[in-house]
């Protein structure tokens, strides 16, 4: 096949020869399009008279033919090649490439020649044309169904085998068919019908609707009074089916026929090649000519070249990632069309929901049901050591507001990974600890409204004590004796902006302690570093306050930093989850002390003997000179046997020993924290020995 | 010291004659190696030449491209009379050459009467 090199569109010069003809395509350019049509509109006459020659800016390609036609010439004046692509690339986006004109026609002498020369043009593109409508002046084309709609094929499945070949005798053209009239219908009704003639009653047939019906390709022939000549335009080159060339159809014999008596016997060794090809099954090579811009493909048939119909295959294709695109564009290109392009089935071809997609969204709908459902069980069990299956590796990174992503943290294969002490941190919600607005510091707020609004996340308990104790304070919740429990970083914001405040500015604590907040939501990294940072300053801050225990100031600090350890606590609670859960059964031992007073770490009570202001203390200052640690004394004391029994009261003592203050327990939690090892693949917590 | 020379020339033109016969050789076993693929237009041209009275001839390259597979369809009163064993010959005898550096070769050969059946 010939190249098309568009030197020679620059250089094409005019053939003046009876036995060949010109031929071209052009782009319209957006003012020509427009123009076009108003010429067409012009005045209407008699179609018969010489044919002028008019030149038109537009660039000619030469062929051969043996078509005995007239010819117009048209010298085009088109610059240079680039230029040239660089008007498509420009018509494209504009999307004003709908229209395009086959220029120069020949001039045809009768209306019936135009048919055959548009047919040799799109046959080799497997679109047979048929005449939608024509007048005097103007003749539509359009491409054929080349199938019937599903009643047609229905029909064609009920009928018996024997009476298939009797259909062929007596086939008549689909195009016939298609637009036969109802009083077309060859029924005989009587005695004297013959069984031959039986065969030959068809039932009427109805126009049946399909996509192949509705295929929005058009070519108008138009007749201008003003230039005496013929002027033929592809109005839409978009097929709503797949292109194939048919040679057993009624209209190419025709056709067929047509070319013999013509004598074009290169246009019948084309078509003989072409119907070769098409029966042995083999590859019809296509003239495309793909533009250097990589924008554009032409077909060159019969040399007269145009655009190719791109849409064709991948609109009639199944792949839906092309369709979306396609639906795309069209979508984009629609407001641009003409009305003829305009018509609903059209639409409805392309506008196609990707199937594929919607099984994907179903399958992640139920992918993110089944991981809820999964999680709200597992939270529902309330277990402390949640088993493998519950957290497995993808119910775990199923949680995109972790920020415990602990498969960054350890590389660990997830097969293996069994997260006996920090898989709790699942658990954490995260999702509306930030959406509450944050508590004013006043310190007259009661906690059971902290309590109340954090009973969402405090429900859901995840440390092995909760289901214990759960009843057993809920008449005592004013305390914050129950923060333990808590489980989200809410909890702990909450509490920390409606604890009570201390002697610098509240809003500054307040705004330190958001900070914190923010900073743990933000990576676990800064969350690793915040643990540090706030445990050694807790306990630096507790080392002073040990060594200075009347001063006002240190003890109103010791109160801040024993509620702060506290809080930290809490928060190590929330963040190590069943590794800090032996601190938290110490704070329940002191809490549950019999002597009373249940609640040690009382932020709520005031003692007014030793400070003067109203904020809530911890009972431990009273304790300050004796720089032993609150907790401990506290227990001390409140034990209600250690006076009656002695050896209990000893070996009560010697467990308090064993343990350390809750200041060196948060060290002690540090360093645990640290303790969290690898063993055969599972993260263990070794605790340290002493 | 002439002596040396004469000796030290000689090897020169030695190594010299055996570098060009070596760069020759390559040469000639690349020009054997990367011999242009047969391509339809020469198989058409071929078969033109020799087979007399030739209507039609349709050749389409099955590897597209790479000129290993034929398959070739040759319409000429030529054949008129003639077996297809015959038939096939003469044709193979036309692309004799091209036939060595083909992988998979198809013929069909017939007769404008017999084509005229065949197409519509």
């Amino acid at each position: 096949m010939e190249g098309f090199n568009p030197a020679d569109i620059e250089h094409a010069s005019p053939i003046n020869s009876s036995d060949s003809h010109s031929s071209s395509f052009v782009y319209a350019l957006p003012k020509s399009a427009s123009e076009y049509v108003v010429n067409h509109n012009e005045g209407r006459a008699s179609a018969s008279g010489n044919p002028a020659a008019v030149p038109s800016p537009i660039m000619t390609l030469n062929l051969k033919s043996t078509h005995s036609l007239n010819i117009d010439q048209h010298v085009h004046t088109s610059t240079s090649p680039t230029e040239t692509i660089g008007h498509i690339h420009h018509v494209e986006k504009l999307n004003q490439n709908n229209l395009i004109h086959l220029d120069p026609v020949p001039n045809f002498e009768d209306k019936s020649d135009i048919k055959p020369w548009l047919q040799k043009i799109f046959y080799p593109q497997g679109i047979e044309l048929v005449i939608e409508r024509s007048d005097a002046f103007k003749v539509v084309f359009k491409c054929k169904a080349a199938k019937r709609g599903r009643n047609a094929r229905r029909k064609r499945k009920d009928k018996p085998k024997g009476q298939d070949h009797e259909d062929e005798k007596s086939k008549i053209n689909d195009d016939e068919l298609e637009y036969a009239s109802p009083s077309n219908a060859t029924v005989t009704n009587g005695p004297q019908t013959s069984p031959d003639q039986t065969s030959s009653i068809k039932p009427k047939k109805k126009r049946c609707v399909s996509r192949f019906n509705n295929c929005p390709f058009r070519v108008r022939a138009t007749y201008s009074l003003k230039r005496k000549r013929w002027s033929i335009v592809v109005m839409d080159n978009n097929h709503s089916h797949q292109l194939k060339f048919n040679p057993d159809s009624e209209e190419y014999k025709k056709f067929k026929e047509k070319l013999r008596k013509d004598n074009d016997v290169d246009a019948i060794k084309k078509f003989d090649e072409l119907e070769y090809r098409t029966l042995a099954n083999l590859p019809i090579p296509t003239a495309t000519i793909p533009c250097d811009c990589g924008l554009t493909n032409e077909i060159q048939s019969f040399n007269v070249v145009l655009p190719t119909n791109s849409n064709v295959t991948s609109s009639a294709s199944s792949s839906t990632v092309s369709s979306i695109s396609l639906d795309s564009s069209n979508a984009s290109k629609r407001p641009c069309l003409p009305s003829v392009n305009n018509t609903g089935s059209i639409n409805t071809n392309n506008v196609r929901k990707p199937k594929s997609q919607c099984k994907n969204k179903d399958t992640l709908l139920k992918r993110t049901t089944m991981q809820n459902f999964l999680t709200t069980k597992s939270r529902l069990r309330k277990t402390g050591t949640p088993t493998s299956s519950q957290h497995s590796s993808t119910a775990f990174s199923g949680y995109i507001d972790d920020p415990f992503n602990l498969n960054e943290i350890l590389p660990l294969p997830a097969s293996d990974f069994k997260l006996n002490t920090v898989t709790n941190l699942n658990e954490i919600d995260f999702t509306n600890i930030f959406t509450k607005s944050p508590h004013p510091h006043s310190g007259s707020t009661h906690p059971r409204q902290v309590f109340d609004q954090l009973d969402d996340c405090s429900s859901i308990l995840f440390s092995p004590l909760t289901t214990n104790t759960n009843n057993e304070f809920e008449g005592e919740s004013d305390d914050f004796v129950h923060s333990p429990y808590l489980n989200s970083e809410a909890d702990f914001s909450q509490i920390l902006s409606s604890a009570p405040p201390v002697h610098h500015d509240p809003n500054e604590t307040h705004q330190e302690n958001q900070d914190i907040i923010d900073r743990f939501a933000n990576s676990s990294q800064e969350h690793n570093e915040y643990i540090l940072q706030y445990l050694t300053h807790s306990d630096a801050a507790n080392h002073n306050n040990i060594g200075v225990p009347n001063n006002n100031s240190h003890s109103l600090n010791t109160q801040h930093n024993v509620s702060d350890l506290g809080n930290s606590l809490l928060r190590q609670e929330a963040l190590v989850g069943s590794s800090s859960t032996k601190i938290f059964d110490e704070l329940k031992f002191v809490q549950n002390g019999p002597h009373g007073s249940q609640h040690p770490i009382d932020f709520q009570h005031v003692d007014h003997r030793h400070l003067s202001s109203n904020e809530p203390q911890v009972r431990s200052h009273q304790y300050g000179p004796q720089q032993q640690p609150p907790q401990q004394l506290q227990y001390h004391q409140n034990q209600p046997h250690d006076g009656h029994n002695h050896e209990q009261h000893q070996t009560v003592q010697k467990d308090m020993q064993t343990h350390e203050s809750l200041e060196i327990m948060g060290n002690t939690l540090l360093e645990e924290f640290k303790d969290i090892k690898m063993v055969n693949g599972e993260l263990k917590y070794v605790k340290p020995e002493d | 010291m002439t002596g040396e020379r004469i000796e030290k020339v000689k090897i020169n033109d030695e190594f010299a004659k055996s570098h060009f016969l070596t760069t020759q050789w390559r040469e000639t076993k690349r020009q054997r190696h990367y011999k242009m693929p047969v391509t339809e237009q020469g198989l058409r041209e071929r078969i033109e030449s020799a087979i007399p009275q030739v209507y039609h001839i349709i050749v389409t390259d099955l590897s597209y491209g790479c000129g290993q597979s034929f398959d070739i369809v040759v319409v000429s009163d030529f054949f008129q009379g003639k077996s297809k064993l015959m038939r096939s010959r003469a044709v193979n005898k036309a692309v004799k050459e091209e036939l060595q550096e083909i992988h998979a070769f198809s013929c069909k050969c017939y007769t404008e009467e017999e084509w005229s059946k065949i197409v519509v």
